[in-house]
């Protein structure tokens, strides 16, 4: 390698090291942080203890927060999938008019903030039974369909970039070779954009996991998302208890990650 | 719409068409609100310690042990406030019962959406403090606003509220932003000696401002670990969060001002619109139940609003306030402060901008 | 999120030939996705936009009406203009800096990563997405703190002074950088990837240094996923709540916070939609009138 190309090289990876720890270092403090034997959350370190880690089982808001949450996102990925997959294929592969303004509504939920758009869809829940007596506003349908609307717009983006880079010409030859619409879409286009479609549904339910703002007037009775049982603890202790909290939950989904890699390289997903 | 007529027969079809869909959809999903049992209370309380403690010594032994059944709907209390008020609307609540503070507890009654209680079916509330007592609402848990003060560097505390103008407190003061509005009836208080001159207190306040500099934290942690890294010196804060921290290791002392603790009272309300009214009463008797009483006031350090709360002497001593104190404390004129609320908040917004 | 750049750019040469049977692209596919849209959120939005023009009182909260009162109370006040404003130039800020951070690495795990290594630094800045706002600035408060980790870590080098960074503009960017970072790099690496090599090839042997290969062949090509990367960055930053709340402190004011106090806090729900509807309108206005001037400059480059 020229030593141009060499100097160049570690320009590179000397800046993506930084950024890449700066990007890490909330992560790292957390997991530290979790230790701390200090009363109140603060530095520098008193002692290290676990006692956090006992606290946070024994509170059941974060355990029941954990699994609503992840029901709740899971469900909203798929809700995102079955909506957003045939979505993206009218947007890519249609040639009809309207698909400019189509592509602006479907991607609309990421330009309304999470607090308007929760206090929007709560009032309007509450208008619906009004008028029809379904009980929405506060149940697990209002959150899911909550969730799926900031899934959704995640989902086409993702799919649509991998689908453009597919030319049609495979599902053309499948077609003229006699394959039915279903067919080609199982057997052709969607091994191909694979990658894409996991990628949609990482970022699908990431961002539907860590929501807090649209979630917060959606919630009811026994049913509180993971994020705002953490700011609801927030609002009378500061102490390493969501350091707990937060380091088993980030373990178990970089898990649930670290598994989706091995079936599908994400390196190919992005 | 006259029974049996063409309109309201097509209308009550749908709805029960409506309603079949709802419910065979919906239970799936929302398991408990499907059985509206006997002893099922929804309570809508903060989450956190707060609700921790109010299941560890209410909820649980004296609800959940006898066979109730508690569902909580927790968060914040402006978002807990903004939903009852919203769903007043369609004339349900999702709540039996609200845990709120007195000023909310007002407001929520002036909308209609928390009922009067019917004291007959709440046998403690006869032993309440008087000065807390309101017909739509519960008091629970009180304290006031008082001078809290770093022991260490800090050997003559102020007085009284008006002392904190004095400019040797310059820099050294800490004030929490949720509490913007106590701060607000301070200055009038020192201002003019009652608890409706807010507007005579704001050039106080600008003053305070202005001249001492006081430090303005989001939350009262951040008030705690200002204490305890030396940033300011004095918090002006409720007794209760005071002994909590000396509690948690920072040498405090704690000053009654001599123009009396501005009060503020938790406690809960009825809701107008609530699905079981009588779970709901025994939730509110066992609120004020003595021994439940008492492990909270040890607990929070918050005094009880029963004082036939079976805590020791000490504990007493510590949490509560004397005769004298509780006379001089100050209330707030809740018709008042509804009132003004929202241009206070706005003007406290535009002075501390930053 | 920008629209046309999503179809304009690899579109075979030719476009489809006539044959394609119309089902696979059929606009009906999308009918379930728009119907859902439509309820979940243009219905809602819309009973919003209604009630923003309706009266507030202090005793009975919402009353309906129609009257611009809470638009005209926007456009009157210079204290909520003042929190659009540092909303915007924020936003903007940390856009940029987010773009400047993340063109070497994303064009790093592009070109001079394995596939191994790749996998695992993308999960690694991935990952710290799923921290939550909420723990994500509690941690920064400790770094950022006056007695704060960074304080004592330039302490060691002699610094003793307050730091200055929790309740500043400096430490919120810094807040939303940390969130932000994440999508610009993973929206460019995807651009990045999809550039042909054999082009910066070209360019390397015909003796361009590496400075002018990025500036006059990849940056160029890269431009939509460029603007793709920061219209998203800036929308995300635009309707921040928990970062500016928590780091900001009560001083700081930003649009979304502002929003939900006149919300939750205030119950002036009028007004608060007004506020709602002015910032969304802004941040449309602000990225689709940059898509528009970046492509209308791109479009002349390639001709």
């Amino acid at each position: 390698m020229s030593s141009q190309a060499r100097s160049v090289r570690l320009a590179y990876t000397a800046t993506s090291i930084l950024v890449i720890g700066f990007i890490v270092l909330p992560l790292v403090f957390i997991v530290w942080m979790s230790f701390f034997s200090n009363k109140i959350l603060s530095f520098p370190p008193e002692g290290y203890t676990l006692d956090w880690y006992r606290r946070a089982w024994e509170m059941s808001d974060f355990r029941n927060g954990f699994f609503l949450s992840l029901r709740t996102s899971l469900i909203a990925t798929v809700v995102a999938l079955s909506l957003g997959l045939p979505a993206s294929f009218a947007l890519v592969r249609g040639r009809f008019r309207g698909r400019e303004t189509i592509n602006t509504i479907l991607m609309s939920p990421m330009i309304v903030p999470g607090i308007v758009g929760g206090s929007a869809l709560f009032v309007f829940f509450l208008e619906v039974e009004f008028l029809t007596g379904w009980r929405i506003a506060g149940s697990s349908i209002g959150l899911i369909i909550a969730h799926s609307l900031i899934a959704l717009p995640w989902m086409i983006r993702l799919v649509t970039t991998s689908l453009i880079s597919v030319p049609p010409s495979v599902e053309e030859a499948a077609r003229s070779l006699g394959a039915g619409p279903l067919t080609v879409f199982f057997r052709v286009t969607l091994p191909v954009i694979r990658a894409g479609v996991i990628a949609g549904s990482l970022f699908a339910f990431v961002n539907s996991f860590i929501d807090l703002e649209k979630s917060i007037f959606l919630v009811g009775p026994d049913s509180t998302t993971l994020q705002i049982a953490l700011i609801n603890y927030l609002e009378w202790n500061f102490d390493s208890t969501i350091g707990a909290v937060a380091t088993v939950q980030i373990g178990l989904i970089t898990l649930l990650l670290l598994i989706t890699d091995r079936y599908a390289k994400l390196s190919r997903a992005f | 719409m006259i029974k049996g007529s063409p309109i309201s027969l097509a209308l009550s079809r749908r709805r029960m068409l409506a309603l079949t869909l709802a419910g065979t959809a919906l239970p799936a999903l929302m398991p408990r609100l499907a059985h509206a049992a006997e002893g099922t209370v929804v309570v809508s309380n903060w989450g956190g310690d707060w609700n921790d403690r109010t299941v560890r010594f209410v909820e649980k032994p004296l609800l959940e042990d006898k066979g109730f059944h508690v569902v909580r709907d927790l968060g914040m209390e402006p978002e807990r406030k903004a939903k009852l008020l919203s769903e007043k609307r369609i004339r349900r609540a999702s709540s039996d019962l609200i845990h709120v503070n007195s000023s909310d507890a007002f407001e929520l009654k002036r909308q209609g959406v928390v009922a009067d209680l019917d004291l007959t079916k709440i046998p403690n509330y006869a032993d309440v403090v008087e000065e807390l007592k309101a017909p739509y609402f519960l008091p629970w848990l009180y304290s006031g606003v008082v001078i809290i003060y770093n022991r260490d560097k800090v050997s003559e505390p102020p007085k009284s509220y008006a002392e904190l103008w004095d400019p040797k407190w310059a820099g050294r003061i800490g004030l929490t932003n949720q509490l913007y509005f106590n701060y607000l009836m301070m200055a009038g208080l020192v201002a003019k000696g009652d608890m409706t001159s807010v507007e005579d207190g704001k050039p106080l306040l600008e003053k305070l401002v202005g001249e001492s500099k006081p430090r303005l934290y989001a939350a009262h942690q951040q008030l705690q670990a200002g204490l305890a890294n030396g940033e300011v010196d004095i918090a002006i804060n409720y007794k209760a969060r005071g002994l909590q921290w000396a509690k948690d290791g920072l040498s405090l002392g704690i000053q009654y001002p001599e123009e009396g603790a501005i009060a503020v009272t938790f406690g809960a309300c009825l809701t107008e619109f609530g699905p079981n009214r009588d779970a709901a009463y025994t939730y509110l008797d066992a609120m004020l139940d003595p021994t439940a009483m008492a492990g909270l006031a040890e607990a929070s350090l918050y005094a009880p609003a029963n004082p036939k709360a079976a805590i020791s002497d000490e504990t007493r001593a510590l949490v509560d306030f004397t005769p004298d104190e509780r006379a001089r404390m100050r209330f707030l004129d809740y018709g008042y402060v509804a009132e003004n609320t929202a241009s206070w908040l706005e003007w406290w917004n535009k002075s501390f901008a930053g | 999120m920008s629209t046309t750049e999503t179809f304009s750019v690899s579109r075979p040469p030719g476009g489809a030939p006539k044959g394609t049977p119309r089902r696979l692209g059929t606009p009906m596919l999308a009918t379930p996705a728009i119907i859902f849209v439509a309820i979940g959120l243009l219905a809602p939005l819309a009973l919003m936009l209604r009630n923003s023009l309706n009266h507030y009182d202090p005793t009975e909260l919402m009353v309906s009406a129609i009257t611009p009162e809470n638009y005209l109370k926007f456009f009157g006040d210079s204290f909520y203009q003042g929190v659009l404003w540092r909303t915007v130039w924020i936003s903007g800020l940390s856009t940029a800096i987010c773009l400047l951070a993340g063109v070497p690495v994303a064009y790093f795990l592009a070109r001079h990563v394995g596939d191994l290594a790749k996998r695992m630094l993308l999960i690694l800045i991935l990952v710290p997405l799923l921290i939550g706002n909420a723990v994500r600035t509690s941690a920064w408060m400790l770094i950022l703190n006056d007695k704060g980790v960074l304080a004592a870590f330039l302490g060691l080098f002699g610094h003793n002074g307050p730091l200055g960074l929790m309740y500043s503009s400096a430490g919120v960017v810094i807040g939303l950088i940390s969130v932000l970072l994440p999508f610009m790099i993973i929206t460019l690496n995807s651009v990045f990837e999809s550039i042909d090599r054999n082009l910066e090839d070209a360019g390397e042997s015909l003796g361009a240094s590496h400075l002018t290969i990025m500036r006059r062949i990849v940056l160029p090509l890269a431009l939509p996923g460029i603007l793709s990367g920061s219209v998203l960055c800036f929308i995300l930053s635009m309707n921040a709540y928990a970062t500016p709340v928590l780091i900001g402190g009560p001083t700081f004011h930003m649009m979304a916070p502002t929003v939900y106090q006149q919300i939750a806090k205030v119950m002036n729900w009028p007004f608060g939609a007004a506020l709602a509807f002015i910032l969304m309108a802004v941040t449309l206005i602000l990225t689709v009138g940059v898509s528009v001037l970046v492509q209308r400059r791109y479009r002349k480059w390639s001709e």
